[in-house]
């Protein structure tokens, strides 16, 4: 389990002082940190397509996690299908025009915390392996390439009220490019669509595994600042066979430098939220060749009495995500 | 100071220019020692004022001067002349009355004199202890200096071709011009000759000894120039072992044709001592004239406004990757063996191309003094090491080799953890030079050069998609030959061939993006020029500058790393996750031949056109992205182009020189923009045409200013196709282009009484546009004001000390107006303003070095301490967000930094 911090320690920082060469200019680091756990307005914390990876042109469920600091007057997510590719000299993950409030380049695909909608059919050409049409006296036109896992994605514009907007990177089943023929065939054959993670369970416990206290309505108890370790698992996924798996899963994907099909696991990853308190990291998670199934972080209670939200957000490599939410009690 | 001194001081600040008048003031008969000694040494024949009744205990002591009002005619006077006057002072100090004692022999004068004296104040005589009137001789001494003069100084050597060794005992005479009469001077025993105090103008040189052909040569002098040459003749031998009648020549070289009008030259000498580079001679270069300050760490070389890769480096000619080490700390020559860096920001001549920016080129030398010398020295950032000595006859080698230390001082401080935040950079280089003179006329030289760096950094995260990761490495080396010859016409003959190796490798590693570049270059050259000199007027030269590189090129990962000029992002913003592989060769061949020449008119007017002819051939291995088993298709490119190039340069006044160029250049496109995946590979040639004003201006014989104006324009620069629906093996665009326009000017003070220094100020805008329908945007590099300021002085015992002060204005960066959320890789996403429209905070810093060299027996020890921004001032070096992008802060530079060093010399 990683556990070191995600800044030097103060006695690092020391050491580099000490040392005192030219560019220790970054021991004077900016203060531009934020604690991205807490939630203390309406936000989305993950959204996700059901099944995790579709088929452009066929029906899926759209779902959000959104939350506030006292669960209230959440504003209703409006979703939409973005049809607009990004071009090379754009850095970001989607189009600037995903983004307006209103373009040509938007179908709207419904409002709600849980929508019914159909992938747009032309995924796979515009955000996929597939060449775009040869327009008269051109070149041949530039295919999308695939993020490091082999996937091609459709992106959706999601606007909860007033703020800022969200995208989703949603995975669309578009084959291989690349290969030969017959890795082509092979791909095929072998290739399981992506599931969405599951969390098999949340543990929480004192830092000396004690554990927590509930209240006869079943809330779980904390005394203020204290320290709660919580732990989160999935399901192990076993060997490197590349089959439907809810936890890490093996899959196949193309290397493009070695030129061949190979398998590799997904790493995963826990974001962590809560409406009080601090967790200790605001995120953690498994590398693909680390074969854990779980991880853990620390919530230090608040100081001041009332309830908390504690949520946790697990995500795979593949655009898969699943989310559990716990209710705690300081006094 | 004695008084007399600071009445001389004064009377030098209040009068008028070209009119200096020296007041030399004595008190007569007044029983003060120190005035005593004053009026004695100013005036011989003292008359003294016998006090009157009781004893003078203080006399009285003159306090506020008034310098006399003279008349507009005397201003032209030269010489002096003397008022002697009566005052008689009261108690309060005042002057009562004064008289005419003595006249100078001019009545305007004596009044001026006198209506001056009137105005005086003194502390009062005091007799017995009390204040009292006392009456005195006063001597009002008018020295008028002569007009400044406007002539000019010419000292030289007389130097035996080959070893270079000084000849003594040749007459060296100088005639005509404004010379009344010839003047002589003969070498001494180092073969130095000098003429003070001659006339502007042309002026014949005739050599004679009695073992040489007489030789006659002219020289142009500059009102209030110092002219130093260096004549070369032909084997010496002492008058014992020289056969009878066996006459030797004297060979006046046709000097180098006059091509770069913006040329900054700073010798080896004069750059060690500035502050801030740590003794590295070419980091001098941060300093001049037209170069935008690096942010700290990366070393990057930023003339005119030009992109860094837009910019050669050359040493002696050869071409290499870069002048810097990683992280800029260091450069890749060791600076005993640099003679001088020559910075040329735009319109350069016609021997050098395929740059679109500027050019900096390094000439180095063989430490030529008699037996083994060396040098080893260390400081915090490393430790080197030269030696240089005879092989034999006419044969030196010499060695220099440097290592960095910062990764040991991490290790002693057990800093592991550290290294994994702070780029800890690693560099070596080395240089090996073999000199020969195989004859008299002959200068053979073999110079090996390399240079490794390894750079690693890495901030690890317990969320591993936010773990990063940089990697990079670059090594390589230079052999070249290089042959010259100074011809029995005048002219000199060089050949140098050369071959070259270069391995670069760059990984980084965002999350699960990894992206890895790595080419090696094979590299092989041929440079050629034979200058002569055609009669008195015209110099002639023409040559060739052959390149071949062959390149093979891996790459794999995310399409928009390395950063490009032109993106819109954020300091620390993760690289699109959209991953690619190729691997593909790039070989380009290129010869052009060159020729200038240097045409002098009516002794004033020197014109240098100039044309390079720039002909290439490319091939790329893969001319679309690699697909199954289809095999490779490569495609072959040729270019053609005709660059000319002119610089005029005009003397309109003794002491102003106007100057103008012009030059056309071109670029082939770089190996690494050619993937088929990554780039485009029949990206054609980028241009750029340059043109270059200003003006020369010498206010004393050290003193200068020279001010210009550039404007250049640049077209077919590679940028990302911004368009929705891109073409294959089209990822980059040939739309790009680029104005940049401004003015520089650099007020030198040269060595010559310990002082030197420079302020060198550049104004500036730097414009692209990314394709003809787009609107002028900053560009990424631009600096709109650069200031640098330099003073050095050398103290007696060895003591050196210096101060540097920059000022810079912050690269343009792209504000971010908001945030959106990207759930898919859980993190918030910038939303971008308009491109460049905000800049990192002005850079101010203020750096010193003193230095102390110790003479210990026959070497030498330098201690040196160098304090870098003195006044600790936190300067920002880049805009950095919090991760939602709701607040904005800035990564500060260098704190106070002292940096100790060593060096002993033998």
């Amino acid at each position: 389990m990683r556990s070191r911090s995600s800044m030097p320690s103060s006695r690092a920082r020391a050491r580099a002082l000490w040392i005192g060469w030219p560019l220790l200019s970054l021991a004077c680091l900016p203060q531009v940190d934020v604690d991205e756990t807490r939630v203390d307005a309406p936000r989305i914390l993950a959204l996700r397509t059901e099944p995790a990876e579709g088929q452009p042109g066929r029906e899926t469920t759209l779902r959000a996690l959104a939350a506030s600091a006292d669960g209230e007057d959440l504003p209703v997510p409006e979703w939409a299908f973005c049809l607009l590719r990004r071009p090379l000299a754009e850095l970001g993950p989607v189009n600037r025009g995903c983004l307006a409030l209103d373009d040509d380049g938007l179908v709207t695909a419904g409002a709600g915390l849980e929508v019914r909608a159909t992938l747009p059919r032309e995924g796979c050409r515009l955000f996929g392996p597939e060449v775009p049409p040869r327009e008269p006296g051109q070149p041949l036109g530039r295919s999308v390439e695939a993020d490091p896992t082999g996937g091609y994605y459709q992106p959706l514009r999601v606007l909860l009220g007033d703020g800022p907007p969200s995208v989703l990177d949603a995975r669309i089943s578009c084959g291989l490019a690349g290969g030969t023929p017959a890795e082509a065939r092979e791909y095929r054959l072998r290739y399981q669509p992506n599931v969405h993670p599951r969390i098999g369970a949340v543990a929480l416990s004192f830092e000396d595994e004690e554990a927590l206290l509930r209240d006869e309505s079943g809330t779980l108890l904390v005394p203020r600042r204290a320290d709660v370790r919580v732990r989160v698992s999935w399901p192990d996924c076993g060997d490197s066979t590349p089959l439907p798996c809810e936890g890490a899963e093996p899959y196949l994907a193309y290397d493009a430098e070695a030129r061949a099909l190979v398998t590799r696991r997904e790493a995963l990853r826990v974001a962590w939220y809560s409406t009080s308190g601090r967790f200790r990291d605001e995120r953690t998670g498994r590398e693909g060749a680390d074969r854990g199934t779980t991880s853990e972080n620390v919530w230090t209670a608040p100081d001041t009495d009332g309830p908390a939200r504690l949520w946790i957000v697990l995500r795979d490599e593949r655009g898969g995500v699943s989310w559990e939410a716990l209710g705690l009690l300081v006094e | 100071m004695t008084e007399s001194r600071r009445l001389r001081a004064f009377a030098r600040d209040v009068l008028p220019r070209r009119l200096a008048l020296v007041l030399c003031a004595s008190l007569f008969g007044l029983a003060s020692p120190a005035l005593a000694q004053s009026g004695g040494a100013d005036e011989p024949e003292s008359r003294g004022v016998q006090p009157r009744g009781p004893t003078v205990t203080r006399a009285p002591e003159l306090l506020r001067f008034v310098g006399a009002d003279l008349p507009e005619v005397e201003h032209t006077r030269t010489g002096s002349v003397t008022s002697v006057l009566r005052l008689l002072i009261d108690v309060d100090g005042r002057v009562a009355e004064a008289a005419l004692e003595e006249t100078s022999g001019n009545a305007r004068l004596d009044e001026a004199a006198l209506v001056a004296a009137r105005a005086f104040e003194f502390r009062p005589a005091e007799v017995d202890g009390r204040p009292s009137p006392i009456q005195i001789i006063f001597r009002y001494l008018f020295t008028f200096d002569p007009p400044p003069s406007s002539n000019g100084s010419l000292e030289g050597r007389v130097v035996e071709r080959g070893p270079k060794r000084a000849v003594a005992g040749v007459r060296v005479t100088l005639s005509g011009g404004k010379l009344d009469t010839p003047r002589s001077d003969i070498t001494d025993a180092e073969g130095h000759f000098s003429f003070p105090d001659v006339p502007p103008g042309e002026i014949t040189v005739d050599l004679e000894a009695a073992r040489l052909t007489p030789m006659s040569t002219r020289e142009t002098l500059g009102a209030r120039e110092h002219l130093e040459v260096v004549y070369v003749v032909g084997p010496w031998a002492s008058p014992d072992d020289a056969a009878e009648g066996d006459d030797l020549e004297i060979v006046v070289s046709a000097p180098p044709v006059r091509r770069e009008l913006v040329a900054t030259s700073v010798s080896s000498d004069e750059a060690r001592g500035v502050p801030g580079t740590s003794g590295d001679v070419l980091r001098v270069v941060e300093s001049l004239p037209g170069v935008a300050r690096a942010s700290v760490g990366s070393g990057a070389l930023v003339i005119w406004g030009a992109a860094p890769e837009e910019t050669r480096v050359y040493v002696d000619g050869v071409p290499v990757p870069r002048l810097y080490h990683e992280g800029g700390l260091r450069s890749i020559v060791h600076s005993d063996f640099v003679e001088e860096i020559e910075l040329i920001p735009g319109g350069q001549g016609p021997s050098y191309g395929r740059n679109l920016g500027g050019l900096l080129a390094v000439d180095t030398r063989m430490p030529e003094e008699a037996g083994v010398h060396g040098r080893i020295a260390a400081d915090v950032l490393d430790a080197s090491v030269m030696l240089a000595g005879p092989l034999g006859e006419d044969v030196r080698l010499g060695g220099a080799a440097r290592w960095s230390l910062l990764d040991l001082w991490t290790q002693l401080g057990r800093g592991e953890e550290i290294a994994e935040y702070i780029p800890i950079p690693r560099y070596r280089d080395g240089q090996l030079r073999l000199l020969a003179h195989p004859s008299a006329h002959d200068r053979l030289e073999l110079v090996v050069l390399g240079s490794s760096d390894r750079f690693a950094r890495g901030v690890p995260n317990a969320d591993p998609s936010l773990s990063t990761r940089e990697v990079r490495a670059l090594d390589f080396g230079r052999i070249f030959l290089r042959w010259s010859r100074e011809t029995k016409d005048g002219g000199a003959v060089s050949v140098t061939p050369w071959i070259g190796l270069d391995r670069s490798a760059r990984e980084s590693t965002y999350g699960d993006i990894l992206t890895r570049i790595g080419a090696n270059t094979l590299w092989g050259g041929l440079r050629l020029s034979h200058r002569r000199k055609w009669g008195e007027r015209v110099v002639v030269e023409a040559g060739l500058d052959a390149e071949l590189s062959r390149s093979a090129l891996e790459r794999q990962g995310s399409i928009g790393l390395p950063p490009r000029e032109g993106d819109v992002r954020v300091f620390g913003q993760p690289p699109p996750d959209r991953i690619a592989a190729d691997d593909w060769r790039v070989t380009t061949v290129g010869i052009a031949p060159y020729a200038a020449l240097d045409l002098q008119f009516f002794e004033s007017l020197s014109v240098s056109p100039g044309l390079r002819l720039d002909p290439y051939v490319r091939t790329v291995s893969r001319r679309v992205p690699r697909e199954g088993e289809l095999p490779e298709v490569g495609l072959l490119k040729q270019n053609f182009a005709a660059e000319p190039r002119l610089s005029v340069r005009h003397r309109a006044l003794e002491w102003i020189t106007l100057r103008g160029a012009f030059s056309l250049t071109h670029q082939p496109p770089a190996p690494e923009d050619l993937s088929a995946a990554f780039g485009t590979p029949d990206l054609p040639p980028a241009r750029a045409l340059h043109a270059v004003a200003g003006v020369d201006l010498r206010f004393e014989e050290r003193l200068t200013l020279e001010v210009t104006g550039f404007w250049v324009r640049s077209s077919g620069l590679a940028m990302r196709d911004a368009s929705d629906a891109p073409y294959r093996a089209r990822a980059l665009v040939s739309t790009g282009s680029g104005r940049n326009f401004g003015a520089q000017a650099l007020l030198r003070r040269s060595f010559g009484d310990g002082l030197s220094g420079w302020l060198a100020y550049t104004w500036m805008r730097s414009d692209r546009r990314d394709r003809e329908d787009a609107g002028w945007r900053a560009s990424d590099y631009e600096q709109t004001h650069v200031l640098a300021a330099v003073l050095s002085h050398r103290f007696p015992f060895g003591i050196e000390m210096g101060l540097r002060f920059r000022l810079a204005t912050g690269f343009p960066r792209t504000g971010v107006l908001g945030a959106f959320y990207d759930a898919s890789r859980d993190r918030y996403q910038p939303i971008f303003g308009l491109q460049n429209r905000e800049r990192i905070p002005l850079f101010l810093q203020l750096d010193a070095r003193v230095s102390k060299m110790f003479l210990l027996g026959g070497t030498q020890l330098e201690v040196s301490l160098e304090v870098l921004n003195v006044a600790n001032r936190a300067n920002a070096e880049e805009l950095v967000y919090a991760p939602d992008y709701s607040r904005r802060d800035v990564v500060r530079g260098l704190p106070i930094l002292p940096v100790l060093g060593v060096g002993w010399r033998f």
